[in-house]
């Protein structure tokens, strides 16, 4: 106990003040930059964002004023202050018991008010890097808050500082009272004094060292699911008790019109609605409609349609049927029968964080099992999708945890042998009869020449699976896409006017195409519509999902295994899997700014920049090996010039035409006359041992002691 | 300095900044947040700055000593050193009583080591330390400088007043009173009352016709041997060589001769000593072991007995 | 007193090699002679080690001749001494193949050249036919007698005496010619002490007769070829072409050093170092030889003058930075 005592004693020692304006200048431009990083995250109210960015400046200046003093007092009284932002602390913590993810905001609170507090009483160097490791973890609670760019501004101007803290730190430890201050040689390579040069190296070398490990380090998602971030801003309730709103597109839930145009909504889709028209045309913009958080991407699913009437997916089941799940966040989603087997696996935690009014429904992976948002009542659809009860618009966040099991090629094509070997009567639950009337349903007016396509296209394939791939490859090889597809003139059966007259169209043309054409071979097939994953913004590692994004695509049942989706209109596999590097996502996000030169532009933009790059380091290189044999003299240069400094002070200045060893022969001290030799020997012979030199050094020394003496 | 570079060790700030990093590992495995990753991979970069360019900074020291050949121990002595850096770093010089000083910049000149243990120096070990320009990471070199002459690091002497043992007072006493037989003859002058008629010289008087007496001398002066004879714990050998050291100062501040004896490495040594810095010298090369026995019939002082009486201050 | 000389004196080469002890010992031999003459005593050592001849040009009477008989017989070596007069033949000098009318054959009677040191007085007597013929051997180190070549002994050296002072009668060497001497040194008058001391009689002094040999042929010809290998930094050569630079764009000037010239002074600076015993050459060394190795070569605008070349040479390399350390 009592080392502990002492070791707490000697801890908090009363240490050398630190008189380095320099050093406070930096580390109070590091702290103020990662503090209002975190304030710009929406941290803290206006009496916190006043304390810092009015408090923390003039905290830094008053303890640079008073570092001589002792101020018991000003500890006693930042000892009170930090209790009482402690005991804020708790209380808003059981004022507001919820999830880990509700702890953050007060914590970084805290943290802001206990750095402002201590930036009061920082005397000595020890204190100020003890600031500046603080302001470290500030940076990285803005980190994890943000989902935006606008950290950089604040990392930019924070890691700079840093640096020049660390290098004015290091400096002010190495030149404290009693180092051995010497005088600089006449011609020394460096000056000591700016801490210029080693920041800027400093910096540069660390950037770059910083950039190499971020480009090699692969992309982490979440991969322990341990905080479901949820946040509604406001709760506006859907008035249509468990129906369908989407505020982006604006004709509020019902779509009509043959053809005409999209809708007025920038970003909305049209696929979010009761129903969906093929005939439509035009596509959302790009707006930035939300950011998604999850280890790897994946479709975004939103709903699903059932009913095709030719040119038109509907929805069969009426609204008034969706089934209402009534609880506290997080909602289990309770299991359906078709997707029972397929609904066990590794847990899949994907955050929506929205930018922009969205429809009511709750997008994710399939298959969603809970839902984390701050309302207790969900509605779930016969097709598993879900919609809230409330509006969701900008800044409203929810959590959604999916999983299933990881299917391959092999288990899709086993799924037909399988459901053979059943008996019929296990038949019925691994394909439900009533799934299967309405996933197969088709038009009366369904035209012949497809079904024909159809087996056509699909002849030869042994197994469901193969003929989807057998449709997709069709489509591949025979449709074009295009957003400037024609609309099909009114009364035309829109699929027969794709598949056999236009053959150009995008993803609800292609996806219905996929869909119809399995149809006719009794196979249960559906369109669903949701956003693609998006591209990941390298920095936040986020998925961001733009208006252009929204997407319609297949999905298939496969007895035993699920539901299982289709794009056709991508017959590439998704860009940014999981598991890339942060280097490939960097280089992706930053080819995707670039302007889109012809590639000889480019070319001649890389020569250029290697002509410059090749001009510049050999500048460089060239300007280094002047100065550092200007900077450098040689040994035998040094030792002569304490000779010549020697005789300069007995008033006999070595003249230009004078040898080293006629030089010390005039001057007469026999002291000086063997080193002299030595010296000429080792800048004109062979060189000359280490011993020698040491002789050498010692002897210059010994004479100057004895001339002074 | 050929020596070569070792990893030192971290800083505090290097450990308080990578314990922080690990830290934010575990949350950015729970959060996934991209701009953590960001915020980490800057901090590597820093720490891997911070290692290498320290490394290159360490490999541009080269530091030069020139030692001078006597020294007191706790007494500080000057060191010539020739310096040159490309960064600023720490220097020690175990041996000298220079713990990690900073050097803030290259260049030539004076400085004050204290050295604090006594003995013979022959080489000294050079320890330098950068962690420039981040103060992240201690690179260390360490190199071994070879004395031309060796640095003699003698006892701080203590101030001994107290009398000789065998009673220095009471000899000169005796002396004037002519009580030894071995005196001779200087002078001879006019008898004044009260000279001990021993000292009249009866056949000058006879022929002066007046009463003379002797005035005598000693033959030589008398010396002292001061006995160092270290034995014991180390604090208690220091003691007893700082006393000689004072002994024989105060001996040589009489104008009295000093034999010294003490053992050293080769074997005792009784020789006398004419200045401090010879006695200097010839404490601080001495070792423990048995003392040679002091001269027969000259006074004697042994240092041991002094730290043992308890008679210095 | 004393044993702080020999320390001294023995220190210089005590690391040296073989040619230091061969050129020392030979220094301090001519020295036990030849009194007074440090400088020429040097330069003649320089010019033998260098593998070069020497040409020494001085009123008559100060000792060119001693030293040059001293220089052969501290070699144990052959010498031959040619007295210059007008008459003097080629065939002299080169040797003759005479009939021998009993065996009918041709035998070669060599000339005085077949000689280690061969000490060639008032070469300024000789013809210039004479001249010539000496001067080619010195070039060659050979003689061609009769369709014969034949090489002459190895160490060859020369030295020549002549006496710029006399005009009459006399056939001054040309430029060309006095290139083909390394160096040319002036004997000067003896310090008074010295004269004195000849005056008073022997006195103590070794005549020549008591001179031994200190080396030999072979010696001296290890020692010229050691000689030859010796380091010279690329700062000392740079040095010296900045000299010859400087002769050359000198006002006083006409025909400036030839690259032979700067060849010769490094031969001459190696030679130097290896008196003063070092393994190197330093920029003390080329300072040392510059004036007697150059001075002959400049063609002067006031005509030729060795005191005036000599001079200008010297002020040259007081003006000339030594390369820095």
């Amino acid at each position: 106990m009592r080392r502990i005592l002492a070791w707490v004693r000697h801890a908090n020692r009363r240490r050398e003040t630190e008189d380095s304006v320099a050093l406070r200048v930096a580390v109070g431009v590091a702290v103020m930059a990662s503090a209002t990083a975190v304030l710009r995250e929406g941290v803290g109210g206006s009496l916190l964002v006043a304390a810092v960015v009015v408090g923390l400046p003039l905290a830094f200046v008053y303890s640079a004023v008073t570092r001589h003093r002792s101020g018991l007092v000003l500890k006693a009284l930042l000892a009170v202050g930090v209790v009482v932002a402690f005991v804020a602390f708790v209380s808003r913590l059981l004022g507001d018991a919820g999830s880990i993810g509700a702890v953050q905001a007060p914590l970084a609170q805290l943290f802001l008010w206990v750095q402002l507090l201590h930036a009061f009483d920082v005397p000595a160097r020890r204190d100020l890097l003890f600031s500046l490791a603080s302001s470290f973890v500030l940076v990285a609670m803005a980190a994890v808050f943000s989902t935006s760019l606008g950290l950089g501004l604040h990392l930019a101007v924070w890691f700079p500082a840093t640096v020049a803290a660390l290098v004015l730190a290091y400096q002010s430890r190495i030149g404290r009272r009693g180092c051995i201050e010497l005088t600089p040689a006449a011609r020394s390579g460096h000056a000591p004094g700016p801490a210029r040069r080693p920041v800027l190296v400093a910096c540069a070398v660390s950037l770059a060292a910083g950039t190499a490990v971020f480009v090699a380090l692969p992309q982490v998602g979440a991969h322990r699911g341990m905080s479901f971030p949820s946040r509604l801003p406001e709760r506006l309730p859907i008035p249509d008790i468990g129906g369908l709103s989407n505020p982006g597109f604006d004709d509020g839930g019902v779509s009509t019109g043959d053809g005409a145009a999209a809708g007025s909504g920038r970003f909305g889709y049209f696929g979010f609605s009761r129903s969906l028209d093929t005939s439509l045309r035009g596509r959302p913009d790009d707006t930035l409609v939300m950011r998604v958080r999850a280890s790897h991407p994946d479709f975004w699913r939103g709903q699903t349609f059932d009913t095709w009437d030719g040119r038109t997916w509907t929805q069969s089941e009426p609204e008034s049927a969706a089934r209402r799940l009534h609880g506290s966040s997080p909602l289990d989603v309770p299991l359906r029968r078709e997707d029972g087997p397929a609904s066990l696996g590794d847990e899949f935690v994907q955050t929506f964080m929205l930018e922009e009014s969205t429809p009511n429904l709750i997008f994710g992976a399939y298959d969603i099992r809970r839902v984390h948002i701050p309302d207790d009542t969900l509605f779930q659809m016969s097709d598993g999708t879900l919609r809230t009860g409330v509006a969701l618009g900008h800044g409203a966040v929810y959590t959604v945890v999916s999983s299933r099991p990881a299917v391959s090629e092999a288990s899709l094509r086993e799924a037909d042998a399988w459901f053979a070997s059943l008996a019929s009567r296990d038949r019925a639950g691994a394909l439900p009869p009533d799934l299967r009337e309405r996933y197969t349903a088709l038009p009366a007016g369904f035209p012949s020449s497809l079904r024909a396509l159809s087996d056509q296209i699909t002849a030869g394939a042994p197994t469901t699976y193969d003929a989807v791939l057998a449709i997709e490859a069709w489509l591949a090889a025979n449709t074009n896409y295009s957003l400037d597809a024609p609309a099909p003139a009114p009364g035309v059966d829109a699929a027969e006017a794709f598949l056999l007259h236009d053959r150009v169209g995008f993803c609800e043309q292609i996806g219905t195409a996929l869909v119809l054409l399995l149809r006719a071979q009794g196979v249960p097939a559906r369109l669903v519509a949701g956003y693609a994953p998006g591209e990941r913004n390298p920095f936040t590692g986020l998925f961001e999902v733009r208006g252009s994004d929204a997407h319609a695509w297949a999905e298939v049942y496969f007895p035993g295994v699920g539901w299982q989706g289709f794009d056709p209109t991508a017959d590439v596999p998704l860009a940014a899997d999981a598991g890339s590097s942060s280097g490939a996502a960097l280089w992706a996000w930053i080819v995707q700014r670039l302007p889109h030169w012809p590639g000889a532009v480019w070319a001649g933009v890389a020569v250029a920049v290697a002509v410059a790059g090749g001009i510049a380091l050999s500048v460089w290189w060239r300007r280094r090996r002047r100065r550092s044999s200007e900077a450098q003299p040689s040994w035998a240069r040094r030792q002569a010039e304490v000779i010549e400094a020697f005789g300069a002070r007995s008033g006999r200045p070595r003249a230009p035409a004078e040898t080293l060893a006629g030089y010390a022969h005039r001057l007469g001290v026999r002291s000086l006359q063997d080193p002299a030799a030595t010296i000429e020997r080792e800048a004109f012979g062979g060189g000359i041992t280490g011993a020698e030199r040491r002789a050498t050094e010692n002897a210059l020394a010994a004479a100057s002691r004895d001339e002074q003496s | 300095m050929n020596a070569t570079i070792r990893p030192g060790a971290p800083t505090g700030v290097a450990c308080g900044f990578a314990g922080i990093g690990a830290c934010l590992v575990l949350v950015l495995a729970n959060t996934g947040a991209g701009w953590l990753l960001v915020v980490l991979a800057l901090t590597a970069g820093l720490l891997v700055a911070g290692f290498t360019l320290a490394w290159r900074a360490a490999r541009t020291i080269d530091v030069a000593l020139r030692v001078p050949g006597d020294a007191v121990a706790g007494r500080p002595v000057v060191v010539g050193a020739d310096v040159s850096a490309a960064a600023p770093f720490e220097l020690s010089v175990p041996e000298l009583g220079l713990s990690w000083t900073g050097v803030p910049a290259p260049g030539r000149g004076d400085f004050e080591v204290m050295p604090l243990r006594r003995g013979v120096v022959r080489s000294c070990t050079i320890e330098v330390r950068c962690a420039a320009p981040l103060g992240l990471w201690w690179w260390r070199r360490r190199s071994r400088l070879q004395l031309t002459a060796p640095l003699h690091v003698a006892p701080l002497p203590v101030d001994v007043r107290a009398p000789w043992p065998d009673g220095g007072g009471a000899a000169q006493a005796t002396l004037a009173t002519g009580a030894r037989g071995d005196e001779l003859v200087r002078a001879v002058r006019d008898y004044v009352p009260g000279d001990p008629p021993k000292l009249v010289h009866w056949h000058a008087s006879a022929r002066t016709g007046t009463l003379v007496v002797r005035e005598l001398e000693s033959p030589t002066t008398p010396a002292v041997c001061v006995v160092c004879d270290l034995d014991g714990p180390p604090g208690r050998v220091e003691a007893v060589a700082s006393v000689a050291a004072g002994l024989a100062a105060a001996a040589l501040a009489e104008g009295t001769e000093v034999v010294l004896a003490t053992t050293e490495m080769e074997g005792p040594v009784l020789a006398p000593v004419a200045t401090r810095i010879e006695v200097g010298r010839r404490l601080a090369r001495a070792v423990p072991g048995p003392p040679v026995a002091p001269p027969a019939g000259m006074r004697t002082a042994h240092a041991a007995a002094f730290v043992a009486t308890g008679l210095t201050p | 007193m004393s044993t702080n000389a020999t320390t001294t004196a023995t220190q210089p080469y005590a690391r040296a090699a073989e040619p230091s002890a061969v050129a020392y010992a030979l220094w301090d031999n001519l020295g036990r002679v030849v009194k007074g003459k440090n400088d020429p005593i040097r330069l003649a050592v320089v010019a033998l080690l260098s593998g070069g001849h020497l040409l020494v040009e001085d009123v008559p009477g100060v000792g060119k001749t001693l030293l040059a008989k001293s220089l052969a017989r501290s070699m144990g070596a052959s010498t031959a001494r040619v007295q210059g007069t007008h008459d003097l033949m080629p065939s002299e000098l080169t040797g003759v193949s005479v009939h021998h009318p009993h065996s009918g054959e041709w035998h070669f009677h060599p000339g005085a050249l077949f000689a280690n040191v061969v000490v060639v007085d008032e070469l300024n007597r000789c013809t210039p036919r004479t001249q010539a013929a000496l001067l080619e051997a010195m070039e060659e180190r050979q003689v061609s007698v009769d369709g014969t070549t034949r090489p002459l002994p190895d160490p060859f050296f020369v030295v020549a005496t002549q006496n710029p002072h006399e005009h009459a009668g006399t056939f001054p060497l040309v430029e060309g010619q006095r290139d083909r001497f390394a160096l040319v040194t002036t004997m000067g008058y003896p310090d008074r002490a010295s004269e004195k001391g000849l005056l008073l009689g022997r006195g103590g002094v070794p005549g020549l007769d008591d001179l031994t040999a200190v080396t030999t042929a072979a010696g001296v010809s290890a020692a010229i070829a050691a000689t030859s290998e010796l380091h010279v930094a690329g700062a000392v050569a740079d040095y010296v072409l900045e000299l010859i630079a400087a002769t050359r764009t000198h006002p006083e000037v006409v025909l400036g050093a030839s690259t032979r010239a700067a060849m010769w002074v490094v031969r001459a600076a190696k030679a130097h170092a290896v008196l003063c015993g070092r393994d190197y050459v330093s920029p003390a060394d080329v300072q040392a030889v510059a004036a007697p190795a150059l001075a002959h070569r400049l063609l002067l605008v006031g005509g030729p003058d060795a005191a005036v070349a000599a001079a200008l040479v010297g002020r040259i390399v007081e003006q000339v930075p030594v390369p820095r350390e």
